[in-house]
């Protein structure tokens, strides 16, 4: 500070709080688009490609969260509490909200075998597994917020968050649930985020 | 998506030797204002890497540069009644003793005042603690300055300001706030937060239909219902002390008086993003001891020498609009730390007395403050922890804030000899773990605080220099007794740990309907709080009523402890088991008790427990 601005300021001014000092802008957040999402090119389990954003994103109400076959820990209990979510979503999956499940081993989790992990659990149309290119699924797991800030505990795939994450892409709205909550309540959380149309 | 902010993507919220370890090039630093134009490492305060990974829209990963010491300390307006304090003046009517709860999907009476109408279709307010004061707060879209340096940032405040307007309020003067939401329709609105609200007063012995428990969220008049067709909220405060039931009375226990108090928003799932967009406010609570007149009672320093200072630090992007990172529930640091809404102020102070009330409403940074002259720390008197009134004062050199505790400091200008000083944080702190133990020298510079040295102002305030008093007397004053009564009580325990990526309790994740304590009304419990992490610390709160920490791995508080006190936080360092002692007086219902790093809160860290 200057002593201009120390005078003028004076010691005896109230000074005045942080007032509105223009009318309210309208909320612009800067788009985060493919930019932060990427177009990596991914396959699901029904061997269909699509770009990350573009394809799959843009402008949609999604459920996301990561998973492995060959996992001996809570992926398939995660899979099974999410089954019980695509059932209390009823029709409004694959029309009002997508749910993607991407695989934490692209290596080993192709599409034939996705598929008959999907298969195995009744996953339904608007429900897609999906792998790719190991090195931008990874940038995707960080993008989307499932990486641990402890690099050893990152590096161990049996660490990984169950978490679910829920989001509308087109009002940049987003939270994270557990991924195993009870399915009464975790679809509550749902509903919270993107509420069914017309609520 | 270019390459540096994937490297950067990589090495994820670490420190400056680990982005010297990505082996960024120089260009690519110099790209994200890591590194200067002179070559050396720029401090950028736990700037998350995600978060600028996620600016790349704007092309300036980190805050645009602002000087020190333009802006002057904002002071924060004292909230007034509604027109004559007459409720009828309320826009959308008179309170009708109703308010809605659960996501305004059912509509209850309060606990402890009633509306009933009379033979002219007018209200008369009654039951046991009748409201006498009415206010009403518009929380609103808005826009202000955080620096003359910078263009008006977008933010969502009560009564279109932040912080929000501070309450003074009075033992003994139940009051009713209306909390209008008149933030955007849910429906259209783009961006961090929700237009939701449900507003917690912090450390309150406030009804649970008024607590603003997570879930009592009301809709936006923009979003009308058949419950809550005008999108407010009532919310009464009894402003009475704990311990009214058993004593019989309407006035409770004198030594449960808090005077501190914080309001914010407290959404399930959102607290974070709607406490960063701006939904905070002080709410200070008097009595004849803390008379608010320096005059009379404890003769604290009173009008402009008592001064709320809310502590907040945030990111904004190259257009200075806050920036949020929506995919990361570790804990946010911002870059800009700010003073009742502006970065890095100054402050023009009388050669007297101030009463200093810090507040940290986070959302993940933790505080240690200090004065300092370019040389030393100076000394000051810590009057309160958490708010809440030692039993004497305690000189200190610094004072430790966890997110959301608070204290009040004395500081004599008269008995300092230069006329230029600086509020300092002396903690280091990276990323949304919590302080890594680093005490820095000189810190980092909050706030600039300018002596008038010309001149001798009154000054009738209490000298602590001079003599002790006695602030507020404990509830328990006698901590062996307490020892005893605790050993006699109820035990709970609480593990706060991390399970697949998610802050949890207990290894449970918040679920509104699961109950993880019914407890009796007027019962004493003891809690054991674990953390059993040697890298992350969790500031522990506890709504409803204070508590005491009786220990910490074993070691009792020692009487010159500024814990010695009642508290609303539990600071939880690294591997750390406290035990407390609490009481659940007067009020039955649903509560919470979570971790204040608001990002772990949202992610799960959080139990509801019940009065029964």
């Amino acid at each position: 500070m200057n002593r201009r601005s120390f005078a003028a300021a004076g010691l005896a001014a109230a000074l005045a709080p942080l007032v509105p000092s223009r009318p309210a802008a309208a909320a612009t957040p800067s788009s985060r688009g493919a930019d932060y999402f990427t177009n990596a090119v991914v396959t699901t389990h029904r061997g269909e490609k699509a770009r990350f954003y573009a394809d799959l994103m843009q402008g949609r109400r999604v459920l996301i969260n990561f998973v492995f076959v060959g996992c001996t820990d809570v992926c398939d209990s995660v899979t099974q509490n999410l089954v019980l979510i695509q059932d209390l979503l009823g029709d409004r999956l694959g029309r009002d909200v997508f749910m993607y499940s991407i695989t934490l081993q692209p290596d080993f989790d192709t599409p034939e075998v996705l598929d008959a992990y999907a298969e195995r659990f009744g996953i339904r149309p608007g429900w897609s597994f999906l792998t790719g290119n190991p090195a931008e699924i990874d940038i995707l797991r960080r993008r989307l917020g499932f990486a641990d800030i402890d690099p050893k505990l990152d590096l161990d795939i049996f660490q990984h968050a169950a978490m679910l994450r829920i989001g509308d892409e087109s009002l940049d709205r987003w939270t994270m649930a557990a991924a195993l909550m009870r399915p009464e309540a975790l679809i509550k959380a749902i509903n919270r985020t993107i509420p069914p149309p017309g609520s | 998506m270019p390459d540096w902010q994937d490297k950067l993507a990589e090495i994820s919220q670490r420190n400056r030797q680990e982005i010297v370890h990505a082996k960024l090039s120089k260009r690519e630093m110099l790209r994200l204002g890591l590194l200067t134009s002179s070559g050396t490492l720029a401090l950028k305060l736990g700037l998350s890497a995600r978060a600028l990974a996620q600016s790349s829209g704007s092309g300036a990963p980190a805050s645009p540069p602002t000087r020190p010491w333009v802006a002057p300390l904002p002071i924060i307006p004292i909230k007034q009644t509604v027109k004559n304090n007459n409720p009828y003046e309320m826009k959308e009517g008179p309170p009708d003793g109703t308010t809605p709860i659960n996501g305004a999907t059912r509509r209850i009476n309060h606990q402890f005042c009633t509306a009933t109408t009379d033979d002219h279709g007018g209200y008369t307010y009654g039951g046991r603690f009748a409201p006498v004061k009415f206010y009403e707060t518009f929380m609103k879209p808005s826009s202000a300055k955080f620096h003359p340096d910078y263009s008006p940032t977008n933010f969502w405040g009560f009564d279109g300001i932040y912080p929000g307007p501070c309450y003074m309020a009075y033992y003994g003067e139940p009051i009713l706030i209306r909390f209008h939401n008149n933030l955007p329709s849910k429906k259209s609105y783009k961006g961090f937060g929700i237009p939701e609200i449900t507003t917690h007063l912090h450390n309150g012995h406030t009804p649970s239909e008024s607590d603003g428990n997570p879930v009592n969220y009301i809709n936006s008049s923009s979003d009308p219902n058949e419950i809550n067709p005008k999108g407010f909220k009532d919310q009464h405060y009894p402003n009475v002390y704990a311990g009214f039931t058993s004593r019989g009375d309407n006035r409770g226990d004198p030594t449960e008086a808090l005077s501190s108090l914080w309001y914010h928003d407290h959404h399930l799932d959102f607290t974070a993003q709607n406490v960063v967009k701006g939904m905070v406010g002080p709410y200070l609570l008097f009595d004849d001891r803390d008379t608010g007149d320096e005059n009379t009672g404890l003769r604290l320093p009173s009008g402009e020498f008592d001064v709320p200072l809310m502590f907040g630090d945030f990111i904004f992007d190259k257009n200075c609009q806050m920036v949020y990172d929506l995919f990361n529930s570790d804990g946010i640091l911002g870059d800009k730390f700010c003073v009742n809404g502006a970065i890095q102020p100054y402050f023009n102070v009388r050669n007297r007395r101030y009463r200093f009330r810090l507040y940290n409403h986070g959302p993940a940074r933790w505080y240690e403050y200090a004065l300092y002259d370019g040389k030393n720390y100076l000394p000051f008197w810590q009057i309160s922890n958490d708010g809440n009134l030692l039993p004497k004062a305690l000189q200190r050199t610094s004072v430790r804030l966890a997110v959301a505790e608070r204290a009040d400091i004395i500081i004599d200008f008269s008995k300092i000899n230069t006329n230029r000083l600086y509020l300092v944080n002396r903690l280091e702190q990276t990323d949304g773990r919590g302080p890594n133990g680093n005490i820095l020298s000189p810190g980092t510079p909050l706030m600039q605080i300018n002596i008038d040295k010309s001149r001798t102002v009154p000054d009738p305030s209490f000298d602590f220099s001079k003599g002790t008093q006695v602030l507020r007397e404990l509830p328990d004053p006698d901590f062996a007794k307490l020892m005893q009564r605790a050993a006699k009580a109820k035990t709970r325990t609480f593990r706060f740990d991390r399970t697949n990526g998610a802050w949890a309790v207990n290894g449970k994740l918040f679920d509104e309907d699961q109950v993880a304590a019914r407890i009796d009304q007027e019962s004493e419990e003891v809690w054991i709080i674990q953390n059993s992490s040697g890298g992350w610390r969790h500031p522990v709160h506890m709504h409803f009523e204070e508590h005491r920490i009786l220990s910490r791995n074993g070691v009792a508080t020692s009487a010159s402890s500024p814990e010695y006190a009642r508290k609303d936080v539990v600071p939880l360092n690294w591997n750390e088991e406290v035990k407390i002692f609490m009481r659940f007086r007067d009020m039955k219902g649903r509560y919470v008790t979570h971790c204040h790093n608001v990002m772990h809160e949202d992610s799960g860290m959080m139990f509801r427990w019940d009065i029964v």
